[in-house]
């Protein structure tokens, strides 16, 4: 440890301001992307479900109305 | 695909595959998440708590410990992009342009976090939140640029010309990476040298250039989890209504 006590820690010599204050808006910028990445995944997931529970439902009409019905990847 | 193909053309054709990308990133992202919460935590908590006090900045040097490894993602992430557009006008590859499109918030996020911890670092250190210098402006710079890029793909509305533009912009802007990396030593900055470099010892003890390098590496690994993410998100709406985004999506 580079600290005597605990108090020590937070007080960073006279520093305890910029140093919390970078991690913290480092960490919750990092956090935020996270977050952000993940949610935005699972609500494109849901939103993709419930177009083929409409199509399915709406009766066959079937996928030319999603999307771009091509081949499923880019291999030849 | 034919048997007789090299095992170096196969790759490059998964490469160019989203169904590929999605299934393999789905395990790849795991990992790389797992690695960088680690890293993070331990190059951190190592930093904070247990490098010893430099003996001219106190105890504010430690903000060095995340500022330098976001500043360096930040520039490798710009990096990706100038070649995700290189390889997207050369060849053609879909998942390049993929590969453009997710990574611009990621670099636009962790650039404007850059300045902004280094703002933080130089009002104790300085004296001032901002002072203007070629390491600070080159990076002023390149957070345009990734604005740049950004407003670009919002405004184009073809999907192709977009990704083109994109490629084209990206490519340009690497010229600037150059400039930020060798600023401190073309110029008189006031901005410090480099704290790490692959070619010479760091000017500082192992003690503080060990968690300094844990956390570049977590860094690393963060930014390879986003990007997996946020590529294999829009793989997904791309390819809508085919047949393995219904199996891999599953009914949600």
């Amino acid at each position: 440890m580079a600290f005597e006590s605990l108090s020590d820690f937070f007080a960073m010599g006279n520093h305890g301001f910029y140093v919390w204050f970078a991690y913290g808006l480092t960490f919750l910028i990092l956090g935020a992307l996270a977050w952000h990445s993940v949610v935005d995944h699972r609500s494109t997931l849901r939103e993709l479900a419930a177009q083929r529970r409409r199509a399915e439902q709406s009766g066959g009409t079937s996928a030319s109305k999603l999307g771009n019905p091509q081949s499923d990847s880019g291999q030849t | 695909m034919s048997k007789e193909q090299g095992w170096l053309t196969q790759l490059w054709h998964k490469l160019g595959s989203p169904r590929w990308f999605y299934e393999i990133g789905g395990r790849w992202q795991r990992w790389f998440g797992a690695c960088a919460a680690l890293l993070l935590i331990v190059g951190t908590v190592w930093g904070l708590a247990f490098a010893p006090v430099d003996y001219q900045q106190g105890n504010s040097y430690r903000i060095m410990f995340v500022h330098v490894p976001t500043a360096i993602v930040a520039q490798s992430c710009f990096m990706i992009l100038g070649s995700a557009g290189l390889v997207l006008l050369v060849w053609r590859m879909k998942m390049a342009d993929v590969a453009l499109e997710a990574g611009v918030p990621i670099g636009l996020a962790l650039t404007a976090l850059a300045l902004a911890s280094g703002s933080i670092w130089g009002r104790p250190t300085w004296g001032a939140w901002w002072v203007s210098d070629a390491r600070t402006i080159s990076t002023l710079v390149m957070l345009f640029l990734y604005i740049a890029l950004f407003s670009l793909r919002q405004a184009v509305p073809r999907a192709e010309a977009a990704g083109r533009a994109c490629a084209v912009l990206a490519i340009v802007g690497l010229v600037n990476i150059p400039i930020i990396k060798y600023s401190v030593e073309w110029w008189n900055t006031l901005h410090q040298t480099s704290s790490l470099s692959f070619t010479e010892r760091p000017a500082m003890p192992p003690s503080m250039y060990m968690p300094l390098l844990v956390n570049v590496l977590g860094f690393y690994c963060f930014l390879a989890t986003l990007f997996i993410v946020r590529m294999r998100t829009i793989v997904l709406r791309q390819n809508a209504g085919t047949r393995w985004v219904a199996e891999v999506g599953g009914r949600a």
